[in-house]
């Protein structure tokens, strides 16, 4: 049996939805956040989501939920 | 649910501001205290959070350089603060908390969809006087056994589906389709025999032995297709017996006696305007009215509205009030003029046909005169149809 990414390596799951909303899983922690931009940084990469009206809807320890018109999004690698 | 939860807990919008805000959520998060409605707002972020997490963030505060602001306390324990000089208030929002909820665990109303054969009145009186009596708990219903007893009682049932919603009972009702027969599976040897006087026009035998044939005149009881099959030998000597429940469609003409009367003179309501009202307020089987002491109008139209009380759509509460309505009118004498009547007379004799038409008849010929006879029109004639008129009667033993 394959064990997924995100619970071997403790990779960030995003899942977005159109382009309204989006959910974050295993992230660690929150660099930015803007009307226009939320950064978020995991164990190895880091996720920034670019729109506007930006609006987290909630945020906790297992995931969190993003709400706004998204307009880019873009991973970086730290390795 | 989560959002009562949520409130019976006590919730606070709180306002961080400082150097790293950020790293405070940051930090609240590994500390597992959950947030919502996170907004930036001047030089920090405004967010919701419960009320019994607040003393954890005192070292996060200081560990992120950061201020905190409480905006807005939400939920009950700060409705109890605020409110805890009027103890009786709280204790009285808590009574009705309570009977709502014990409100809800009856049946306060039965409501019937769906019937065209019977009225929503006829079968929603059925269930409330020997199924489902209003004021019954919701657990004591069995919809199962409902449906099976509707399906029994009203023949003319062809689906039913019942479902308890809130306080009411819904009733679902599905009749037999129009023009659809009941197949005859049963197998109990009979004859099929005249059910009126009638000249057979058409003839379809499809078991038993034919009595009767296209041009005979039959009255009510003759036999028109026997039960009792003889088969013969080679000298047409009765070999052997054998009886059957004889089938088929006997078609004859037969005649209905039309006959209707009505007085040339009538009363017609001349109304004058004026309206009285009164309510009438009813909980459970308790009634009582409540009206204006004006002297009651000697003629008078009665209209009522009844008005069920409701929490929410299906939250129905055992009492209901009745607006009455009425509306005084003077009888005045009038006269039909000859030709009037003749066409009132035409319009009863047509919903007659109508009501004819319906029971699978078709109507062939009518003739009807029109009379006047001692301030009366008189409307008699005969309406010739086709129609079948055999029905089956089991064989005795004898037969």
């Amino acid at each position: 049996m394959q064990i997924s990414r995100d619970v071997t390596e403790e990779a960030m799951v995003l899942r977005v939805i159109g382009a309204e909303e989006a959910w974050l899983e295993n992230y660690q922690t929150l660099m930015e956040y803007t009307d226009e931009r939320i950064r978020v940084s995991g164990k190895y990469s880091e996720i920034q989501i670019e729109g506007y009206g930006m609006r987290i809807e909630y945020y906790g320890n297992i995931d969190m939920k993003i709400q706004g018109v998204i307009r880019k999004i873009q991973f970086e690698d730290y390795s | 649910m989560g959002r009562i939860r949520t409130w019976l807990k006590g919730y606070l919008q709180v306002y961080v501001s400082g150097n790293r805000p950020e790293r405070f959520l940051s930090l609240m998060k590994h500390k597992e205290i959950l947030v919502w409605e996170v907004e930036p707002y001047e030089n920090g972020y405004l967010f919701f959070m419960e009320q019994s997490k607040f003393r954890e963030l005192d070292a996060i505060r200081k560990k992120a350089g950061c201020k905190l602001e409480i905006r807005q306390k939400h939920g009950l324990p700060f409705w109890m603060f605020r409110y805890r000089k009027r103890k009786l208030l709280v204790l009285g929002a808590l009574i009705g908390c309570g009977l709502v909820y014990w409100g809800s665990l009856f049946i306060w109303d039965v409501n019937v969809h769906g019937t065209y054969f019977y009225t929503d009145a006829q079968v929603a009186d059925y269930i409330e006087q020997n199924a489902v009596q209003l004021g019954c708990r919701k657990a004591e219903v069995d919809c199962h056994q409902l449906e099976e007893e509707l399906r029994e009682v009203f023949p003319e049932i062809a689906w039913v589906s019942c479902e308890i919603k809130g306080t009411q009972l819904n009733v679902e009702i599905k009749e037999t389709l129009e023009g659809t027969e009941t197949i005859q599976t049963d197998a109990t040897p009979q004859d099929i025999v005249a059910a009126k006087d009638g000249v057979i026009v058409e003839m379809i035998t499809r078991n038993g032995t034919p009595v009767v044939k296209n041009g005979m005149t039959v009255v009510r009881g003759d036999t028109l297709i026997s039960g009792v099959i003889h088969i013969y030998d080679d000298y047409d000597e009765v070999l052997e017996t054998d009886m059957v429940a004889a089938d088929g469609d006997v078609i004859a003409e037969t005649v209905y006696q039309y006959s209707d009367s009505f007085d040339m003179q009538y009363y017609e309501k001349d109304y004058t305007g004026k309206t009285q009202y009164s309510l009438t307020l009813e909980l459970g089987s308790f009634l009582q009215e409540f009206r204006l002491p004006f002297k009651a109008y000697d003629y008078y139209d009665q209209i009522e509205e009844n008005h069920k009380l409701k929490l929410g759509h299906t939250y129905v509460l055992p009492c209901s009030f009745t607006v009455n309505r009425y509306q005084e009118y003077i009888p005045t004498l009038h006269t039909y003029t000859e030709e009037e009547a003749r066409n009132r007379a035409q319009e009863r004799f047509q919903n007659y046909i109508s009501n004819l038409s319906e029971k699978k008849v078709e109507i062939m010929e009518n003739n009807v005169t029109i009379d006047f006879r001692d301030n009366t029109c008189v409307t008699v004639g005969t309406v010739v149809v086709w129609e079948r008129i055999g029905y089956g009667r089991p064989l005795t033993a004898q037969e």
